[in-house]
């Protein structure tokens, strides 16, 4: 669907060798920090933008080459609703029904639509009169109206209440079994676990493009597990602990008597740690797999690749075993 | 949980393109309706503005405040009193003094608009073979005004001119009366002449003859010598030249002494002739001599126009252009900043789906503007009304139309909704100027005349004044404009709006 996409504006580049492939009926979700270019991908994919390198490819064609018909199998739904304020909710979703040439005999359609972004009780007031979140759900109702095969989300469920968007992310499901595929910018990053894949931008690169829980181990390059000992360990200590096999990254205090270590496999790793650590000389009082949300995921991946950026090179290990990011982690 | 899609709906198969234009045409009437301050300002605002117009527009407003300087006594204040009437159709008299300082100070406080300074001594002027200079004097500074005051006051100088010619010839008149009476003097000594028979008779009769035809030639003379100043007299001059001609000949012929029978009786043949030859030319009207025409205006309109009415279909033509134009040009410009042509870009709908769409809407709304503006200045202004109602709507509509059309093309320029307002602000600034609302195109430089038939308004301006007032069809040339340059702006239009849809 993309191939070493590149998008520059002004000689600046905002989006970067960007490669992907999306199956049919999947759910994509692309996440990143403010600015990362993920409305700049969306708008590459769907064909609103041409790339200055690259390709983006829909239904088999270039996304800004397709006919009529191919287009109007695409809903878009744009960061700033395309909203007209003096009318009314259901004529706006009217407008956008006819503008994709839907029959005039299309009450129910409409009323469904409405009914499931909770807008029917305000369908007769004006959209000027109605809040932010509201003006939203209209939006993706919109964009919902023609039922689309394949649709672009840019951040549908900003402004939205927890609930709401809870309800959202399962018809999107459905959707995706139905085989529609979506692809949607989010800034909830915990919303990646609706996903089938995550794509997570920094700087207009692309990460890391994979499932939601190899997002999760790729933060820290493994399982994690939390030790609880009985007395706080010395850095000797955990020197030694860091030469065990079944240790393959950081250990970070995330306490003074709890440590966080990176393992292989949390479960195999879970059965040796007693043992193990009296070896060492440390008692356990409890041993627990971490787990990683998506947010903390998301942070040590952008950050990482940040420094690494700063640093010239891969910077992964060096950050994850320095004391920096252990008293990092202390501080929060 | 309601399914938003469960049996989603697919586009009509024929029907899409009608279904996309009509997407636009709800939009837009929406939009309008929903904003009822702009609808009344839309057709109240337009209309006092016709009816303000209407009744204060007064075309008194030509006919300038006067006063005149002149020597005191002199004939300038009889013939101004006399002659009065004569001259209210240019200028109301606000009085005749003899200082050109008491006349400049009312011109300075506002009393007058114009002071009219008669020569001293025009007779002195006239016989030294000069015309008499009549000053007007003004402190006008609009152009046009000065253009009026030039030409009332020409029109009225040249009244005042006849007028005094007519005086003037009276008197020569007056003169050549008591010069009738010598003539006929004359015939009376010719039949003395005759009658005489002797020798001693004969030569004192050819004695006073003579003196009479001396006295007579000094009239005539000085008569001719004043007429001859005087341009309109040239036909009448004509006679007296020849009278004059006649009396030296007689003059020069006659015999100092001793005159036969014969000779006394030629001499009595030839004044008999003078003096009837005379008489005609001294039996003319003054008013004749100087103003032997006059003229009557009729005109074959079927209606009476008033200036007030004369600006009516101007005024509407104008205001559906600017109308027009406005809601063109800020529609789309709206519609780029509401971000709903990041949708079109991916949307089934052409460009042409979206002009026509919003042309359609546009045109329901400017024609029942108009219509509400033309019923309201035929039954409530009173502005005539000759032709048929079909014509005039084909002509609003075509006005409508092209409007449309370059305020689209004009919005494909504008950046922001202020830069689509000062566009449709300079479109209504050369319609005031380029299409003959103010002055007449005729009046421009062919280069600059080019704007004027860019301009839809200029084309309906004709348009709804043939109907209007002449109670004819629009001339097919006014009609084959407006569809030009629907059709012109229209295509810069869809091309510019496909320039904006394609991806960038």
């Amino acid at each position: 669907m993309a191939c070493d996409l590149t998008k520059e504006f002004d000689g600046r580049a905002v989006v970067r060798d960007l490669d992907l492939a999306i199956e049919d009926g999947a759910i994509v979700g692309l996440i990143g920090p403010s600015g990362c270019g993920k409305t700049t991908t969306v708008r590459l994919l769907a064909g609103l933008l041409s790339p200055s390198a690259g390709t983006a490819s829909v239904f088999g064609r270039s996304a800004t080459e397709l006919s009529g018909a191919e287009r109007a199998e695409i809903g878009y739904l744009p960061q700033t609703p395309a909203l007209f304020p003096d009318l009314s909710v259901r004529e706006n979703l009217s407008f956008h029904a006819s503008m994709y040439g839907l029959p005039l005999r299309r009450k129910r359609h409409l009323r469904r639509l409405l009914d499931w972004v909770e807008l029917t009780d305000d369908r007769r007031k004006r959209v000027r009169d109605i809040s932010g979140g509201m003006q939203r759900r209209l939006a993706l109702a919109a964009t919902l109206v023609h039922g689309p095969r394949l649709l672009f989300l840019d951040e549908p469920t900003a402004g939205i209440d927890p609930i709401l968007r809870d309800k959202f992310w399962q018809e999107f499901r459905t959707m995706s079994a139905s085989g529609r595929t979506l692809v949607i910018t989010t800034q909830y990053v915990g919303e990646a676990s609706y996903c089938d894949l995550v794509g997570l931008l920094s700087d207009g690169e692309l990460l890391m493009f994979d499932t939601p829980d190899n997002l999760r181990r790729a933060a820290f390059d493994g399982e994690v597990i939390d030790v609880t000992l009985r007395r706080p360990p010395s850095d000797t200590e955990i020197e030694r602990l860091a030469a065990l096999p079944f240790v393959i990254g950081s250990i970070e205090r995330e306490r003074h008597d709890v440590l966080r270590i990176v393992v292989s496999d949390a479960d195999a790793a879970l059965e040796l740690i007693s043992s193990a650590l009296e070896e060492v000389g440390l008692d356990v009082v409890e041993a627990a797999e971490h787990q990683v949300d998506y947010d903390e995921a998301f942070v040590r991946v952008v950050e990482r690749h940040r420094g690494a950026s700063t640093a010239g090179g891969d910077g992964v290990a060096d950050g994850a075993t320095d004391g920096a990011v252990a008293g990092r982690r202390e501080e929060r | 949980m309601n399914r938003p899609d469960g049996d989603a709906l697919r586009p009509t198969r024929l029907g899409a393109p009608v279904v996309r234009t009509w997407a636009f045409v709800r939009k837009e009437l929406a939009e309008l309706v929903r904003q009822p301050r702009m609808l009344a300002l839309l057709i109240l605002g337009p209309f006092m503005l016709l009816v303000l117009f209407g009744a204060g527009y007064s075309q008194s407003d030509l006919v300038l405040r006067a006063m005149f300087v002149g020597p005191p006594g002199s004939i300038y204040e009889d013939v101004l009193a006399t002659y009065e009437e004569d001259l209210d159709d240019f200028i109301v008299t606000k009085g005749f003094v003899d200082s050109e300082l008491v006349a400049t100070k009312a011109l300075y406080d506002g009393v007058v608009d114009v002071v009219v300074v008669f020569p001293e001594d025009p007779v002195d002027t006239v016989l030294s073979g000069e015309r008499a200079e009549i000053r007007v004097i003004h402190d006008e500074i609009d152009p046009l005004q000065q253009t009026a005051i030039w030409v009332a006051t020409k029109l009225a100088v040249q009244e005042v001119n006849a007028n005094v010619l007519s005086a003037l010839t009276g008197e020569a008149q007056d003169q050549l009366a008591p010069a009738g009476d010598m003539v006929a003097a004359l015939a009376d000594r010719a039949a003395e002449l005759e009658a005489s028979g002797t020798t001693a008779d004969a030569s004192e009769v050819a004695g006073r003859v003579d003196r009479d035809l001396a006295e007579l030639a000094t009239v005539l003379d000085g008569s001719a010598m004043v007429l001859a100043r005087l341009e309109s007299v040239d036909v009448d001059l004509e006679g007296l030249d020849d009278a004059r001609s006649s009396l030296r000949d007689i003059r020069t012929g006659m015999p100092s002494e001793d005159l036969s029978p014969e000779e006394y009786a030629a001499l009595a043949a030839d004044l008999r002739e003078f003096a009837d030859r005379f008489a005609d030319v001294t039996t003319l009207d003054p008013m004749v001599l100087t103003r032997p025409f006059e003229s009557t205006t009729e005109s074959i309109l079927p209606i009476r126009v008033d200036p007030g009415d004369y600006f009516a279909p101007s005024s509407i033509a104008l205001l559906l252009q600017h109308l027009a134009v406005t809601f063109a040009a800020l529609s789309l410009v709206r519609d780029r900043s509401t971000g709903l042509f990041e949708l079109l870009r991916i949307s089934p709908l052409s460009p042409w789906e979206i002009v026509s769409g919003k042309c359609v809407a546009f045109l329901l709304m400017g024609g029942g503007v108009a219509a509400v503006l033309l019923a309201a200045s035929t039954w409530v202004l009173g502005v005539p009304m000759a032709g048929s109602v079909g014509w005039l709507a084909l002509a609003v509509a075509l006005v409508l139309l092209a409007s449309l059309a370059l305020g689209m093309a004009l919005s494909m320029l504008s950046g922001s909704e202020s830069q689509a307002v000062q566009y449709a602000m300079l479109s209504l600034l050369a319609g005031l100027f380029f299409s003959g609302f103010v002055l007449s195109i005729d009046d421009l430089v062919p280069p600059v005349r080019t704007i004027s038939f860019l301009l839809p308004v200029t084309y309906g301006i004709r348009a709804l004044q043939d109907v209007m007032f002449r109670g004819i069809g629009p001339d097919l040339i006014d009609l084959a404009g407006l569809a030009g340059l629907s059709l012109v702006y229209g295509t810069v239009a869809v091309v510019a709006l496909r320039g904006k849809l394609r991806i960038a």
